[in-house]
């Protein structure tokens, strides 16, 4: 009786931490669903539908595979109709719901450790893709798009226009930015941009090499240490620093749901944190 | 606990799509000109934005120009806009240059179009325009 009790129990918590992800993930898919203006308004609200539907009927709707093919579905068929327009969250999310969709399709023993090894391989190629990326781009390697964003207050502005100083320069070259391209063809042209802090040299190429080194770092530490507490801790330094850095508030909210996915069911306080981080984030763009 | 092969398909096979998918996008990038940030490669915070590329339609006869940006306000749409918008994400030279032959004939051979993005150096702070495709008469040095 003992074993079958423990089954039980192990089961019933089992469904426990599924039923904590999956909610996550409609709060992270309905957040976005609400906010795109690239899906299409049927699609939009077909998705939101079926989310919904979810959030009412969990016991029917929540876990059943169908659904997450559904959402896998709708948000390909957005992919398929403006392919060049699509984020890049928003093909991550398409990933995320067929990860969803077919671990949920197995048994219900090993539907959870499924989606654990889905969400740990996405991150690892996730960050994998944007390392190669950016050592293949000549103008990251060298600073000029890094630096350009510094200077016209793209990056840190948070930080940044704390600094009324360091703001005025910024907003300066970004007129000169603006200058510049509505020149006509007929001349190039070229302006200097005002470095709005010291170090500005220094600094941009600090930026360079972090960007580079957090990314490998990531992709490395899931593949070698995918149980331990490091891979997590540097994605949520990541996920913090992005926040800072850039306010791609949809993309931060579906890599903690991916972290949360991936993340050993036993580890109460980090699944805790990346759910939290992964709803704020979610609905912070609402707001915004 | 076996391997089953749908068992490693669950498992597996949605991290192979991101990288197939991926390396399509990567080889677009670097042999047909699409931008990095865009076609799902997660390029995006690695080279310049297409949002700062400018496609400029020319008459080389009359001297007027247009500039075509990314996020311009629809309103302001003309004929050519909608054709000419994907070339500032699909940077795409014999693209453009198609493009360029399917004009009427007596536009043809007055319309120049050109693509430019931004170029900027760090350690002199210069920021300079780039021409990256062209396409009608009149080509420039």
């Amino acid at each position: 009786m003992n074993g079958v009790g423990g089954t039980v129990s192990s089961e019933a918590a089992g469904w426990r931490h599924l039923r904590h992800d999956l909610s996550v993930a409609v709060a992270v898919f309905l957040c976005y669903v609400f906010m795109s203006d690239r899906l299409h308004e049927a699609l939009q609200a077909f998705v939101a539908l079926i989310l919904l539907g979810a959030v009412v009927f969990q016991d029917r709707l929540l876990a059943a595979w169908q659904t997450w093919a559904c959402v896998a579905v709708t948000f390909g068929a957005a992919i398929a109709m403006r392919p060049l327009d699509m984020a890049n969250h928003h093909f991550l999310l398409t990933y995320a719901s067929l990860a969803l969709a077919v671990s949920l399709s197995g048994s219900p023993e090993e539907r959870h450790a499924c989606l654990r090894t889905n969400a740990r391989w996405l991150l690892v190629a996730l960050m994998g893709v944007a390392t190669l990326q950016r050592l293949l781009q000549p103008t990251f390697m060298g600073g000029g798009f890094i630096g350009y964003e510094l200077a016209t207050g793209g990056f840190c502005r948070p930080i940044l226009t704390a600094f009324p100083h360091a703001a005025e320069i910024m907003a300066e070259n970004r007129g000169l930015s603006e200058a510049l391209r509505r020149l006509p063809p007929g001349e190039l042209g070229s302006v200097t941009l005002a470095p709005p802090f010291p170090g500005f040299e220094l600094v941009t190429m600090s930026f360079v090499v972090a960007i580079l080194a957090i990314e490998a770092w990531i992709c490395l530490t899931l593949l070698l240490f995918p149980r331990k507490l490091l891979p997590h801790l540097s994605i949520l330094v990541f996920a913090g620093t992005l926040a800072v850095l850039r306010q791609e508030l949809t993309f931060i909210s579906v890599v903690c749901m991916l972290g949360l996915f991936g993340s050993d069911p036993e580890r109460k306080v980090l699944r805790a944190v990346y759910g939290i981080l992964g709803v704020l984030f979610a609905v912070a763009p609402l707001k915004v | 606990m076996g391997t089953s092969p749908i068992r490693s398909f669950r498992r597996y096979a949605v991290p192979l799509l991101l990288l197939l998918v991926a390396s399509f996008q990567i080889h677009a990038v670097h042999r047909r000109g699409l931008s990095s940030w865009r076609g799902g490669g997660f390029g995006m915070y690695g080279s310049f934005s297409p949002n700062l590329n400018d496609l400029w339609w020319t008459d080389l006869e009359s001297g007027e120009t247009r500039r075509y940006v990314k996020e311009e306000d629809e309103a302001t749409e003309d004929a050519h806009r909608a054709a000419l918008r994907p070339f500032l994400t699909y940077v795409n030279e014999k693209a453009l240059r198609e493009y360029h032959a399917s004009l009427p004939a007596a536009e043809r051979e007055r319309v120049r179009l050109e693509v430019l993005r931004l170029d900027f150096d760090p350690r002199t702070g210069v920021l300079s325009r780039k021409r990256m495709i062209e396409a009608g008469p009149g080509r420039r040095p």
